[in-house]
C-alpha cells in the first residue's frame, strides 16, 4: 500500500512537471511572439504549423520570425527557433556506461536543432501567414540557464569551427525567469562564448550580442499572446489539455438557459455533456487561436473515460458523454492535507492538482483481483459521484 | 409583512409613501430597495421570475409592478425553502431597475436576491465595495451633515471570519479602523444628522446594495441614495458589457490595488485562496509563482477569465468568450473583499519599448 501511495506521488508530480514543462514553453514562445510584434520591422510570427524543406521533409520548430518586405521571402536576420530542455548530461548516480550512454542522448537532443540549418518553406494555412521562404536564416537554440553551459561544450566539441556554423549560423540563447527583482520578467541572454555565433538580425547582434544585454520580457507583455494562442508548436500534454477543456471549454456547450436549471438542482449534480471530437475540436479552432490537433482531443477525451469522467457513449458516432461537474467542490480520498489549513485545501481545489491526482491515481491503479471484479467488498466513500456507467 | 396589491396606490411616489407609512407602524419596518442590473427587456424578464425556483403573480401598473414573489421548493432540493414577498419593481434608471419592499431584509434574501442569482446571464446584483461605502458616506456629509455609524458588519480577511459591531462613531472613524484590521465592510447602519443635531435619516446599506430606510424622507432617500447606487450599477454595468474575446480580439479590465500588493509573493497564494474561495467557481493556477496566472470559471454560467499579476499594484482580468456581468461583478467582489481593496476599471494597452526589451 505503501509502494502504492509512493508511485502515485510520483505520478503525480511528473504530471504536473509535464503541465508545468509545457507551460514554460508556451510561456518562452510568447515572449518571443511579443518580440517580433513590438520590435521586428515587415515580420510575420510562425507560432504554428510545418515548414517544408526542398527534399518535401515536413519539419515543426517550436517558432520562426521573418522579416520580409515582399511577403515571400524572409530577409536575413530572420530566425527560426527550437525551445529545449536537456536531458542531464552527466547523472550523479549513474555509473561510467551509463555516463557514456546518457551524453550520447544529450548530444543527439542536442543535435536535432541542426534539421533547420537548410532552405525552409512555411507550409500551413494557419492565420494568413504567407509561404515565406527562409534561406539565410539563423538557427536560435533557446536553452534554460542551468544546461547552457553544457550545450555549448558539447557544441564545441562537435562543430569545431568558429562561430557556430550547421549550415546556417547556430545561435545559443539562455533563458531563466527573473525573480530576484520586484519587477519580474523572462532573460533572454546570448551566450557569451568565441564559439557562439552571433545573431544575424541587427537590434539582437547589438543589443545582446555586441552590448551583452539580456533581453527581458514582463508577463504583462507576454501573457496577452499566451492567452491568445494557448499552446505552442508541440501537442500538448494531456493533462494541459484536460485543465484547460474542463475549466474553459465544456461549459460553453451549455446555454446559459441550461446552465441555470442545472445549477438550481444543485452545483455539485452531474451535468451530462454529449460531446464527439469533431465537435469539441471544432469548437476549440473556432474560439482560440490555436490549431488543437483532432488526435490530441481524442486523447483527452479517453483520458477523461480512463479517469471515469466521461464514456464513450457511442463508439460508431464517437459520442462521449461527459460526467460534467465542479471537481473542486469534492473532497478527495487519499488526499493529504485535510488537516493542513487554508493553503492545502486551496491547492487541494486547484484543477492542474486535481487532474495530476486522478491522472496518478488511474496510472498506479492494481490491476482488479477476481473478488474486486465481482463483488464490492467495502464501503469506503467513493471520491467521485458514481457515474452512470453501462454493464 | 405584506402590500395589499389588490388595493395598489397610483403613481410609484404614492406607493413609495404607503409602503414607509406602513414600515413606521412596524417595531423595526423598512421600505428596502433593491436596485440590480437588468441585461434584457423587463418583458423577458418577468417570466423568468416564474422559472425554476420561483413562481410568481405580476400586476402591472403605470410606472411600476407589483409582484408576489415565492421561493419554491424544488423536488430535489432537500429542505423546505418556500418563502414569499411583495415587492414593487420599477425601473431606476439605464440599465437598473428595483425591487422595493416592506418585508424582513431575510426574505428580501431568499426572494428577490435569490431570484436575481439564479439568472446570472440576465440580472446582476450590484456589488458596493468599501471604497464605494466610504465615498456614498463621504457624499452625505455636505451643508455640514455628520454621518454617524450605528451598528456594522465587517469581514475580517486575516481572522476569515465576519463581526457585527454595534458602535455608535463618525463613520470616518469606522472607516479608518476597517483599514487599519485589514476588514471590509459588508453591512452599516447609519444616521445621518444635520448641523443642528437633527436625525435627517437612519438607514442601512450592505454590499449586495440592499438598502433599508428606517426613518427620513423616501423620497430624498430615492434621489439620493438609490440614485447613487443606480449610477454604480449603470457604471459596472457600461464597464463589464461586451467584453468577451473574439479570437484575436482581447478585452482585459484591471483591478488596481494599493501599490506594492504584489511585491510580498505571500500575496500570490493570499490571492489564489481568494478567488478558490469563491462559490461555484473553479481555479486552474498556470503559475502562482513569482508571477501569477490563473483560469478563472464561474460555474453559475460559464463565464471564464484569464486572471494575472501584472504590475505590483494591478491585477489584469482577459475576459474568455463568455462574460456575464454578473460574474465580472462577482469575480470583483471576491477579490475586493477576500484579497485587499481595489477598483476596476478598463485594461490598457502597454506597448512595451525597446529599453523595456533591453534595460537589464
Amino acid at each position: 500500500m505503501l509502494r502504492l501511495l509512493n508511485e502515485k506521488d510520483k505520478a503525480e508530480r511528473n504530471f504536473q512537471k509535464q503541465f508545468n514543462d509545457y507551460d514554460q514553453t508556451v510561456d518562452v514562445v510568447s515572449c518571443w511572439n511579443t518580440l517580433s510584434d513590438f520590435l521586428f520591422k515587415k515580420s510575420y510570427f510562425f507560432r504554428f504549423g510545418k515548414f517544408r524543406t526542398q527534399e518535401k521533409i515536413e519539419l515543426t520548430p517550436d517558432f520562426a520570425i521573418g522579416e520580409s518586405e515582399d511577403g515571400i521571402v524572409a530577409a536575413p536576420g530572420s530566425i527560426v527557433c527550437d525551445v529545449k530542455k536537456f536531458p542531464n548530461p552527466h547523472p550523479e548516480s549513474a555509473d561510467a556506461a551509463e555516463q557514456e550512454a546518457a551524453y550520447k542522448i544529450f548530444g543527439a537532443s542536442v543535435e536535432e536543432v541542426f534539421k533547420y540549418a537548410v532552405p525552409l518553406t512555411y507550409a500551413s494555412d494557419h492565420g494568413n501567414l504567407p509561404k515565406l521562404a527562409f534561406h539565410g536564416h539563423d538557427v536560435v537554440l533557446l536553452t534554460p540557464e542551468e544546461i547552457v553551459d553544457s550545450v555549448y561544450k558539447y557544441l564545441v566539441s562537435q562543430l569545431g569551427s568558429k562561430p557556430f556554423n550547421v549550415g546556417c549560423p547556430l545561435v545559443l540563447v539562455s533563458y531563466y525567469y527573473n525573480q530576484a527583482e520586484q519587477l519580474e520578467r523572462y532573460v533572454f541572454k546570448w551566450k557569451q562564448g568565441e564559439s557562439n555565433s552571433p545573431f544575424s538580425n541587427s537590434v539582437l547582434a547589438d543589443r545582446m550580442v555586441v552590448k551583452s544585454q539580456p533581453l527581458t520580457v514582463y508577463p504583462k507583455h507576454f501573457l496577452r499572446s499566451k492567452i491568445r494562442h494557448v499552446l505552442c508548436n508541440d501537442s500538448p500534454p494531456s493533462i494541459y489539455l484536460l485543465v484547460f477543456i474542463w475549466v474553459e471549454v465544456l461549459l460553453k456547450f451549455l446555454s446559459p438557459d441550461e446552465i441555470e436549471l442545472w445549477q438550481s438542482t444543485g452545483s455539485t449534480r452531474i451535468r451530462e455533456i454529449e460531446v464527439t471530437p469533431q465537435q469539441l475540436h471544432r469548437k476549440l479552432c473556432d474560439e482560440y487561436l490555436a490549431p488543437f490537433a483532432l488526435r490530441d482531443v481524442k486523447r483527452a477525451l479517453d483520458a477523461l473515460c480512463d479517469i471515469k469522467r466521461a464514456v464513450l457513449k457511442d463508439r460508431n458516432k464517437e459520442l462521449y458523454a461527459i460526467q460534467f461537474y465542479n471537481l473542486a467542490g469534492r473532497v478527495f480520498r487519499e488526499s493529504a492535507g485535510e488537516q493542513e489549513g487554508l493553503a492545502e485545501r486551496t491547492k487541494q481545489r486547484e484543477y492542474g492538482r486535481i487532474f495530476a491526482q486522478l491522472l496518478a491515481k488511474k496510472e498506479v491503479a492494481p490491476l482488479p483481483t477476481r473478488k474486486r471484479i465481482g463483488f464490492r467488498g467495502s464501503k469506503m466513500l467513493r471520491d467521485y459521484p458514481k457515474l452512470p456507467f453501462p454493464e | 409583512m405584506s402590500t395589499d396589491s389588490t388595493n395598489a396606490p397610483g403613481g410609484l411616489r404614492r406607493l413609495l409613501e404607503t409602503m414607509y407609512t406602513s414600515a413606521q407602524g412596524e417595531m423595526h419596518g423598512h421600505v428596502r430597495f433593491l436596485p440590480f442590473i437588468l441585461k434584457e427587456g423587463i418583458e423577458k424578464f418577468l417570466p423568468r421570475l416564474n422559472l425554476l425556483r420561483f413562481r410568481s403573480q405580476v400586476e402591472t401598473f403605470g410606472d411600476y409592478y407589483l409582484i408576489r414573489l415565492r421561493r419554491v421548493q424544488l423536488e430535489l432540493a432537500g429542505t423546505d425553502e418556500s418563502v414569499s414577498g411583495d415587492y414593487a419593481l420599477f425601473h431606476l434608471s439605464g440599465a437598473v431597475w428595483c425591487f422595493c419592499s416592506i418585508e424582513r431584509s431575510q426574505v428580501v434574501g431568499k426572494t428577490a436576491i435569490a431570484a436575481i442569482q439564479q439568472h446570472p446571464a440576465r440580472a446582476s446584483l450590484i456589488y458596493i465595495s468599501t471604497r464605494e461605502f466610504r465615498r456614498i458616506f463621504d457624499s452625505l456629509t455636505v451643508d455640514g451633515n455628520r454621518v454617524f455609524v450605528v451598528r456594522h458588519s465587517e469581514y475580517n480577511r486575516q481572522e476569515s471570519n465576519v463581526n457585527w459591531l454595534k458602535e455608535r462613531k463618525d463613520h470616518r472613524v469606522v472607516f479608518e479602523e476597517l483599514a487599519a484590521k485589514d476588514a471590509v465592510a459588508t453591512g452599516i447602519v447609519v444616521e445621518v444628522r444635520a448641523s443642528r443635531g437633527a436625525p435627517v435619516s437612519v438607514f442601512s446599506l450592505n454590499n449586495n446594495s440592499l438598502l433599508s430606510l428606517r426613518h427620513g424622507s423616501v423620497g430624498v432617500f430615492l434621489e439620493n441614495l438609490v440614485a447613487q447606487v443606480a449610477a454604480i450599477g449603470n457604471a459596472r454595468n457600461s464597464l463589464f458589457t461586451d467584453r468577451e474575446r473574439s479570437r484575436m480580439q482581447l478585452h482585459p479590465l484591471e483591478l488596481l490595488f494599493d501599490s506594492g500588493v504584489f511585491s510580498d509573493k505571500a500575496a500570490n497564494s493570499a490571492l489564489i485562496e481568494s478567488l478558490s474561495s469563491i462559490s461555484k467557481s473553479a481555479v486552474a493556477v498556470f503559475h502562482s509563482n513569482p508571477y501569477i496566472h490563473v483560469l478563472y470559471t464561474d460555474f453559475r454560467d460559464g463565464s471564464s477569465f484569464n486572471i494575472y499579476s501584472s504590475s505590483d499594484s494591478t491585477l489584469t482580468i482577459v475576459p474568455s468568450t463568455r462574460a456575464s456581468v454578473s460574474a465580472l461583478m462577482k469575480l470583483y467582489r471576491g477579490v475586493s473583499e477576500r484579497f485587499a481593496d481595489c477598483d476596476i476599471a478598463e485594461g490598457e494597452q502597454g506597448v512595451p519599448t525597446i529599453n523595456e526589451f533591453f534595460g537589464g
